[in-house]
């Protein structure tokens, strides 16, 4: 096994510019299913990774290699995806979200059992397309790229309490909508 | 669809030719010193305005206006300074939004984040409502030309103006059988009506020769009332260690004369207590009374002794071995109202030298 992200990143950053190839191995199929999912695939999405990796380069040297590369990665992804919806006109992302304002107590992150974690992939298999990019993007993050509450607080910079808010109204949404389109889950 | 290849292979090629390059580390440092520098900044500047909003508020008795019940609440609303109040919200908006740029912002919900932020900037607040630095500032801008297009001008002038519309600030000069008479900076005495709709602190109570602050409305000639009264809605009294300045009027006339000007206002008690305030005469032929002070005994001037400012005369007041002398000195910005105390020297004590503080600053 190779050097750890962050390491790479600090060769990177000292100007073994070639190490930036290893990071693309490691995040380009990642960032690409995020952007199908999110974006509901197109043809678009290989550009905009493309995208990602430049700002991410372009960027790196304000990278702190003590903190994780991860979510840093991610957070330009959000970042370009959201502009994509909104260039598309299909985000209704809004400056003000009334959910960051106060603390949500049923929000506290708990371990799916592999039932009910494969269950809930096989209904946003099925209906992920209908849920607002509001609740899809950290159903795709915590169940496609197994990230944790606090991850995805950190790559949407929100509240931990408000990601648990979100992916269970999502998870809410998710099983009215296949109830409403199959019957009964 | 393009594969994992692809990607590398078009992002590597276009580093290596140079199409794009790391932003040097000084541009990170730079953004995150801007950011920071934005957020002392506009906690600094929602400070000022909220501490200057609550003198204000303070000094007017505005304060204390809600109770006044609903008629009389547009007077409230038309006696409070809604840009100041405006402004305030809009810079805590803005430091909300910075805070939130950084981790300790946003990963807390922005409730949190807003009491944190509004408790801070209270405390500061408070702090600086310790200080008399807008009163400084205020009696700074007494005078200054209005087409002196400051922020910190017209931030004083602005709200002066509009605060003075209801505002009345004076010493009581009688207590009649409807209120109170009292006297104004400008010599005007208004005739007060106080009934039980005025509200007043709990347990204060008005005598002759307290300086008071008070919110109200002269009735206007199509009412029933008698038009040239004042109906007071709210009236305090201002403590000795909080000297309100009455409301800013811009002036841009120079000073022709002074006259001192003393009355013996009080003639129940065992001894005299004169009020003495000072007459102002602008090269426009506007006048304008100060009122300076309230002291035991009688006064007189000292036209022997050597002349202040616009060769006006020292003024002496005097009762049973103590006393006050009053002068007016040349300033860089106009004038300034000085006061000594004094006490008579006897066979077996011989009292310090007092010496002149300024009380008060005209400006030219």
């Amino acid at each position: 096994m190779g050097d750890n992200d962050e390491a790479i990143v600090e060769k990177v950053q000292n100007g073994d510019t070639e190490q930036f190839g290893v990071l693309i191995d490691r995040y380009d199929a990642k960032l690409k299913r995020y952007a199908q999912k999110f974006l509901i695939y197109d043809e678009t999405c290989t550009d905009l990774v493309q995208d990602i990796f430049v700002k991410a380069y372009v960027n790196i040297r304000g990278f702190d290699t003590h903190r994780r590369f991860s979510p840093w990665i991610y957070r330009i992804a959000h970042n370009t995806f959201i502009n994509e919806l909104k260039r598309r006109e299909l985000a209704p992302f809004t400056f003000f979200d009334t959910d960051i304002i106060a603390p949500y107590l049923r929000a506290t992150e708990t371990a799916d059992s592999d039932t009910n974690h494969e269950e809930m992939k096989g209904l946003l298999e099925d209906s992920l397309s209908l849920l607002p990019p509001k609740y899809r993007e950290p159903l795709i993050l915590y169940f496609y790229d197994s990230m944790s509450y606090q991850d995805i607080g950190e790559i949407l910079q929100i509240p931990l309490s408000t990601v648990g808010m979100r992916i269970a109204r999502g998870k809410e949404q998710l099983r009215k909508i296949y109830e409403s389109k199959h019957g009964t889950l | 669809m393009k594969n994992t290849h692809d990607t590398k292979r078009i992002v590597l090629e276009r580093i290596r030719k140079g199409e794009i390059s790391m932003r040097p580390r000084w541009h990170f440092v730079l953004k995150s010193t801007l950011v920071f520098f934005a957020i002392a900044t506009v906690s600094a500047i929602v400070i000022y305005l909220q501490s200057l909003l609550f003198f204000f508020l303070n000094v007017t008795g505005v304060i204390f206006a809600p109770s006044i019940g609903l008629p009389k609440h547009v007077i409230y609303l038309t006696s409070s300074p809604w840009l100041l109040v405006c402004l305030v919200i809009g810079f805590l908006v803005t430091l909300e939004i910075l805070v939130r740029k950084f981790a300790f912002g946003y990963r807390k919900p922005l409730l949190y984040t807003g009491l944190v932020i509004v408790g801070v900037v209270s405390l500061c607040v408070f702090a600086m409502s310790q200080t008399p630095a807008h009163r400084i500032i205020l009696e700074m801008t007494q005078g200054v030309d209005i087409t002196d297009d400051t922020f910190m001008s017209n931030m004083y002038l602005i709200h002066g103006e509009q605060l003075a519309e209801h505002v009345y600030i004076g010493i009581i000069t009688e207590v009649t059988t409807h209120g109170y008479n009292l006297l104004d900076s400008t010599g005007k005495t208004h005739k007060m009506v106080t009934d039980d709709e005025t509200v007043v602190p709990e347990g204060m109570t008005f005598e002759v020769e307290e300086k008071v602050v008070v919110l109200g409305e002269y009735e206007t000639p199509q009412t029933d009332k008698t038009p040239d009264l004042l109906y007071v809605y709210t009236m305090r009294e201002v403590p000795d260690d909080e000297s309100p300045t009455e409301p800013v009027v811009s002036n841009q006339s120079k000073v022709k004369s002074f006259t001192w000007s003393h009355k013996v206002t009080d003639t129940n008690a065992d001894y005299p207590r004169s009020t003495v305030s000072l007459l102002v005469l602008r090269d426009d032929g506007s006048r304008q009374e100060r009122m300076i002070s309230t002291v035991d005994g009688s006064c007189n001037e000292l036209r022997d002794n050597q002349l202040g400012a616009l060769g006006t005369p020292e003024l002496l007041c005097y009762y049973a071995g103590f006393g006050y002398q009053f002068r007016i000195v040349s300033t860089a910005e106009g004038y300034d109202v000085q006061q000594k105390e004094i006490e008579e020297a006897t066979p077996d004590h011989n009292p310090p030298m007092g010496e002149f503080k300024t009380i008060m600053s005209i400006l030219n």
